[in-house]
């Protein structure tokens, strides 16, 4: 069993990350330009955004815990799969696919989780969530000589409503020093039913104006 | 430092196209580890290492489920009877996608362990029938093993996966496929997509693109006595006939004295021996034009599949002259440039 980390555990393993930042950094750009390279054509694409993790939540995500309570990453330094991730940010959610799709002709995918509510009547965080081999094209110059590296990176692809709810929510639940009460879950459970309901309008929107777009079957 | 923990044999012959259920088990086991396999084993895996091994990853089915990956992982880190069960279904999905152009073989399953990491290597030797192995076959197996590393030519291939027990680890697998780079797709598909059901970790485009650009390079440095091996390079790449290669491998299609400029810029690892699938268009429409400039100031902007053809470049001695004759479709006056001709 673990227990929560002390900060000396803390110190130590942000003093091993902190060197390795700046080959993150170049890792993410050089995934960066590699997709926006890819999905240039692609239409409702607000951005592509990549950054490396930052040390103080690396150190964190390093001494977590699985379900039996023992320490979830054996090397965390190649064990943590989001130490450089990605977001790609569409207008609509029927523009999901078209990015998923080209992101998986261009890197070898390794997971695919489609993050939803369970229940249907809930509302909640929702998001496309990949899992990409690193492609050697995007090394940084002495990436192969790190004794330990990850071999892969995460990616997220969602809509904006989708993000304008995470974003906050995340900020509000996960940094927050105090507990949300019942309450104050079921007002950003609201927020997040609007977000929802934001996306299936826009979806309804452009079925209807499809109808009476020149050259549709009921013109 | 690894230490060599198990070794599993297998007689392996072909089953492709048979029923799953009728597939035949393979027959072997576990294998007993005595000095004399303890060296043999070390020996070769110096040779394979010494080689460039290509990487590849495991094709997953969006929830990092690959029949190879689990059993090998199983392997690795599996209790009591379950690695020995796991290296067999491997031996029996070897045997069921290996059809009858490929004769009866030895699969060679080996661990070695260094705490929390193991290595799984898979090597396939030849072996032209059918043996029974058992306890008593150890000679037999390291005669095996020394004809086929003693040449090197007996070896057919090898892929070996490295990591500790986490599903971030095995992912890929390091392999050495001496068919590889067979123009027949078929064989080079065989050890990789339907064994490993695996892929190059290189993109086609991406690996297509850097080859291009790095082809041109060399072109670009070629001094005048390398200029047409530059030239033939270009046209093996965008030719088709290369189907699969690494920059690495097509390094050897040009001049040693060109090398520099060709892998200028091209980080000295993986992305140099990993291979992928040539894309023919891709490679062919970035080294599509040709600008020659004559002494006299003419400047001939040729497609590159008409060099050869209708634009003949020949060599007499330091001096190259190129010819040409076309009908012309159009012309027009250009304002000249300052000093652009000579």
């Amino acid at each position: 069993m673990t227990g929560p980390p002390r900060g000396r555990d803390m110190q130590r393993v942000i003093e091993a990350y902190e060197p390795r930042r700046p080959l993150l950094n170049d890792l993410a750009r050089a995934l960066q330009e590699h997709v926006v390279r890819k999905l240039d054509g692609l239409p409702h694409i607000d951005r592509v955004a990549f950054r490396p993790k930052d040390a103080k939540s690396f150190a964190q995500k390093s001494f977590a815990a699985d379900e039996h309570g023992r320490l979830k990453y054996t090397v965390p330094l190649e064990d943590i799969e989001d130490q450089v991730a990605g977001r790609v940010l569409v207008f609509f959610r029927r523009d999901i696919e078209p990015v998923v799709r080209e992101l998986k002709r261009t890197f070898n995918s390794v997971e695919q989780v489609r993050k939803e509510p369970e229940s249907h009547d809930a509302f909640s965080y929702e998001s496309e969530h990949l899992v990409f081999a690193i492609p050697p094209s995007a090394y940084p110059t002495g990436w192969e000589s790190l004794e330990h590296r990850p071999h892969t990176f995460e990616m997220q692809v969602r809509t904006l409503f989708m993000h304008a709810w995470a974003e906050p929510q995340h900020d509000i639940a996960y940094k927050g020093a105090v507990v949300l009460n019942s309450d104050e879950r079921r007002k950003i459970a609201w927020a997040a039913s609007n977000a929802w309901g934001g996306d299936a309008i826009f979806e309804q929107v452009l079925d209807s104006l499809a109808t009476r777009t020149p050259g549709s079957s009921q013109d | 430092m690894l230490t060599l923990d198990r070794v599993y044999a297998f007689s392996v012959t072909p089953q492709r196209g048979i029923d799953e259920a009728d597939v035949a088990a393979p027959s072997g086991g576990s294998v007993r580890i005595t000095n004399a396999l303890r060296q043999v084993v070390d020996r070769a895996f110096e040779k394979v290492s010494a080689t460039a091994l290509t990487t590849v990853d495991f094709d997953f089915d969006g929830l990092r489920n690959n029949e190879v990956r689990d059993q090998v992982m199983t392997v690795a880190f599996g209790a009591t009877q379950a690695p020995r069960t796991a290296a067999s279904r491997l031996a029996r999905r070897l045997s069921a996608t290996m059809d009858n152009r490929s004769r009866s073989a030895l699969l060679l399953v080996t661990i070695e362990t260094d705490d929390p990491k193991r290595r799984v290597s898979m090597l396939l030797l030849p072996r032209e029938d059918v043996i029974q192995l058992g306890g008593s076959n150890e000679e037999l197996l390291l005669t095996l093993l020394n004809d086929a590393f003693s040449t090197g030519s007996g070896l057919r291939k090898v892929a070996r996966m490295h990591g500790h027990n986490n599903k971030s680890q095995f992912l890929s697998a390091e392999v050495l496929d001496l068919q590889l780079m067979s123009g027949q797709k078929s064989v080079a598909d065989f050890w990789i997509r339907e064994f490993l059901k695996a892929r190059p970790r290189l993109d086609s485009e991406t690996g297509s693109r850097h080859l291009a650009v790095a082809i041109q390079r060399a072109f670009d440095a070629a001094p005048e006595n390398d200029r047409d091996a530059a030239i033939a390079a270009i046209f093996k790449a965008s030719s088709g006939r290369v189907a699969k290669t690494s920059l690495a491998k097509f390094a050897d299609e040009l001049p040693t004295e060109l090398h520099e400029a060709y892998f200028r810029g091209l980080a000295d690892g993986e992305l140099r021996r990993t291979a992928f699938d040539v894309d023919r268009t891709i490679v062919k429409t970035i080294l599509a034009q040709w600008m020659i400039t004559t002494k006299d100031g003419v400047v001939i902007y040729a497609p590159a599949d008409t060099i050869g053809k209708a634009v003949q470049v020949t060599q007499s001695g330091a001096k190259r002259t190129v010819k040409y004759s076309g009908t012309i479709d159009k012309e027009r006056v250009v304002r000249g440039r300052r000093g652009a001709a000579k």
